[in-house]
């Protein structure tokens, strides 16, 4: 019954005029970033965070996730009709989308992509909403030896589904953790690694760091290819969600949906695995595998479904553990902190309505996705033909502009810039920037809750073998570990026998 | 021919042992207080054995893979020749990956126009900045389109000066955030005022 009170109470909050208007925005916004390759919904919700500021706190997560929910979705639109994808989280969509797309069905492909989308969507909010409060529940009794393991566990499982490699990846973590340290220290206040300068005693903003590491990087990446005017010869007519062609593939929907927010939870992975996974399940489970890649509704259902029930995933950590699992939900964590929140198991317990809120978000984001996509999809496929050359500099001044009004203080671009270089000197070199990023995130708590453990149990390591859950976590983590090093020898045999046959 | 073990990960790992080795020393003179078991120096130090642990493990994982490829050239007769058409299919690869990348150059250019941007924000203000800035970048990262470099500069003018009223009416006036106005510009209007 609290449930529905409160989603009541949600639905109240969310839909005002003002709300209504910059979900609206929010959705044509981030369509627009999702669609254009290279602009991520990561990167839209970077963009957008500077603007939610002044927002009152409902309102904030409104438009925030209309733009989260709108950059995943528009990631479609380049996958089918370029075969590049707009967002890792539509590479699968590629597979069936675009020939079904040169097989002159355009607007079937992307209309069945966004009936999948919104589905996926759906089952991710109901996921959420029965895993996320028992979870949350479940977290109030977690002190600080288990918020620790939870956040080693993250950052293990992070860094083992890179395929950079597991010693880049954990040196990529490191280098993120230290770049937390700077600044006073939580429990004792000492000043660390600041230079005797005061702007770094409250250590580096969020919202710089994250324009940095996310899209001043990009920006340098993408700018230094050189620029290719992308030609749409694809002329498209009515689009619509193919409802009735998704009932009939019903086992599908609901199969890659559910493998989407399994995926989702865990940290790192995401969307951007969640789409190969369930493409490559509802190939396995279809009888006419071999017709996969050839343009057949099946593989577009399965990838769209997944990647946006995914979303429900990744923000089940974070809301209940205050834990992100990938970029964009690191840029949520931010906005909660921007609004001087803290996500995790407290939020649920006094913040619920904010929670629901988000969730209602979703919902109003799907709709205005379809009312915006069936009457504009002409428009945001002539927005595909924008030139690099004219978008890279205004996400930069943007950029720019956002890191100034985090605080007011022109040092912070400077932080922004110097997290950017930092960023493009660990992409250049294979270093995987989602493992930095969350261990600047992650590590400062990790450290409060080791050193508020270590006071409580008088300096000895132990309580973390003998908790339950402490050790529970201990061991998922250490099990993670072995498979990985099990799979890697196995891998390792295998190419060398296959090398002396 | 012996190749040598440096490469850009070795340069990286050797950096990262230094800079690791340098946080220790600076963490071990964090006090540690009476009523607390470990002090703000203890999470850093772990960090920094870690990452010499980590750049080791980096350095022998570049050591033990030339090894290999050296070991592959002298055990197998016929490795010479398959690597010789490899190299040649990785060259080829390398050049056609090249072509599509802008001269060396360009990314520290580019970034160098940002710290310019950045630096000039306190004295040309944050809207004369953004149209100067957005108008160079535009000419910057479209000079490789030459059919598009006609008229490129007004364009980017064009953006700047749009995007300023934009940010001007949204920010200052419905947010209240006040931009940097910069002293130059106040300088000017003081001399003009």
């Amino acid at each position: 019954m609290a449930a529905v009170a409160l989603t009541l109470e949600a639905i109240q909050m969310v839909l005002t005029p003002t709300n209504l208007l910059l979900a609206f925005a929010g959705v044509a916004f981030g369509i627009i970033m999702g669609a254009i390759p290279g602009l991520t919904a990561t990167m839209a919700v970077a963009l957008s965070l500077p603007l939610t500021f002044m927002m009152e706190l409902e309102t904030a997560f409104t438009f925030l996730m209309a733009v989260y929910v709108a950059g995943i979705t528009g990631g479609k639109i380049s996958a089918i009709l370029l075969c590049i994808p707009g967002t890792a989280s539509s590479v699968a969509t590629t597979f069936d989308g675009f020939p079904m797309a040169r097989n002159g069905e355009p607007e079937r492909a992307l209309g069945i992509a966004l009936g999948s989308s919104a589905f996926g969507t759906i089952v991710g909010i109901f996921c959420l909403l029965f895993i996320a409060p028992p979870l949350a529940r479940f977290a109030l009794a977690f002190g600080p030896f288990e918020f620790t393991m939870v956040g080693v566990f993250a950052l293990t499982v992070v860094s083992l589904s890179r395929r950079e490699g597991l010693t880049k990846a954990f040196i990529a973590t490191v280098i993120g953790v230290m770049a937390g340290m700077v600044g006073l220290s939580q429990v004792d206040s000492v000043p660390r690694f600041t230079f005797g300068q005061g702007y770094l005693l409250a250590g580096f903003e969020i919202l710089p760091v994250l324009l940095g590491l996310y899209a001043v990087t990009q920006i340098m990446l993408d700018a230094e290819k050189m620029s290719i005017t992308v030609e749409l010869k694809t002329k498209l007519k009515g689009l619509f969600p193919h409802i009735r062609e998704l009932a009939e593939h019903k086992k599908n929907v609901i199969r890659s949906s559910l493998i989407g927010v399994a995926i989702g939870i865990i940290p790192g992975i995401g969307g951007a695995l969640a789409n190969i996974m369930a493409y490559l399940q509802a190939k396995k489970a279809s009888p006419y595998p071999e017709k996969f890649g050839t343009g057949i509704p099946d593989g577009i259902i399965a990838s769209e479904s997944a990647n946006n029930a995914a979303i429900g995933g990744a923000l089940v950590p974070l809301l209940t553990l205050g834990i992100p699992g990938d970029g964009v939900s690191a840029m949520l964590l931010g906005a909660f902190m921007i609004q001087g929140l803290q996500p995790g198991p407290l939020l649920f317990r006094d913040n619920p309505v904010l929670v629901y809120s988000m969730l209602v978000a979703m919902v109003v984001a799907v709709i205005f996705i379809i009312i915006q996509m069936i009457a504009g999809i002409r428009f945001f496929a002539r927005v595909l033909s924008l030139p690099k050359y004219f978008l890279l500099p205004v996400v930069f001044t943007f950029c720019a502009l956002g890191a100034f009004t985090v605080s007011g203080r022109l040092t912070d671009v400077g932080v922004m810039l110097g997290f950017g270089l930092l960023g493009y000197f660990l992409q250049k070199n294979n270093f995987p920037l989602i493992s930095a990023l969350l261990g600047y995130i992650l590590g400062p708590i990790i450290e409060y809750n080791i050193r508020r453990a270590l006071m409580l149990s008088r300096g000895s390591f132990m309580p973390y073998i003998t908790r339950p859950i402490s050790a529970t976590l201990l061991g998922f983590t250490l099990l993670v570990l072995i498979i990985y090093f099990v799979r890697e020898v196995i891998a390792i045999k295998q190419v060398r026998k296959s090398v002396s046959e | 021919m012996r190749r040598s073990f440096v490469n850009a990960d070795f340069v990286i790992a050797v950096a990262f042992t230094v800079f690791a080795v340098w946080v220790y020393i600076v963490a071990r003179g964090f006090p540690v207080p009476s009523w607390a078991t470990v002090g703000a120096g203890f999470v850093p130090r772990i960090l920094a054995v870690l990452l010499i642990i980590l750049s080791a493990s980096l350095v022998l994982q570049t050591v033990l893979a030339k090894k290999a490829v050296e070991k592959a050239r002298k055990t197998d007769a016929d490795a010479d020749t398959l690597s010789e058409k490899l190299n040649v299919s990785l060259e080829e690869a390398e050049r056609l990956q090249r072509s599509e990348q802008k001269p060396w150059f360009f990314t520290p250019v580019l970034f160098g126009v940002f710290v310019l941007y950045y630096l000039s924000l306190p004295y040309l203000g944050y809207f004369l900045t953004k149209i100067l800035g957005t108008t160079v970048l535009i000419v910057l990262i479209g000079t490789s389109d030459k059919a598009a470099l006609r008229g490129l500069v007004y364009k980017g003018f064009a953006i700047g000066v749009g995007l300023s009223v934009f940010v001007y009416i949204l920010f200052q006036r419905f947010m209240y955030i006040r931009l940097p106005r910069g002293v130059v510009v106040r300088w000017l209007i003081g001399f003009f005022s």
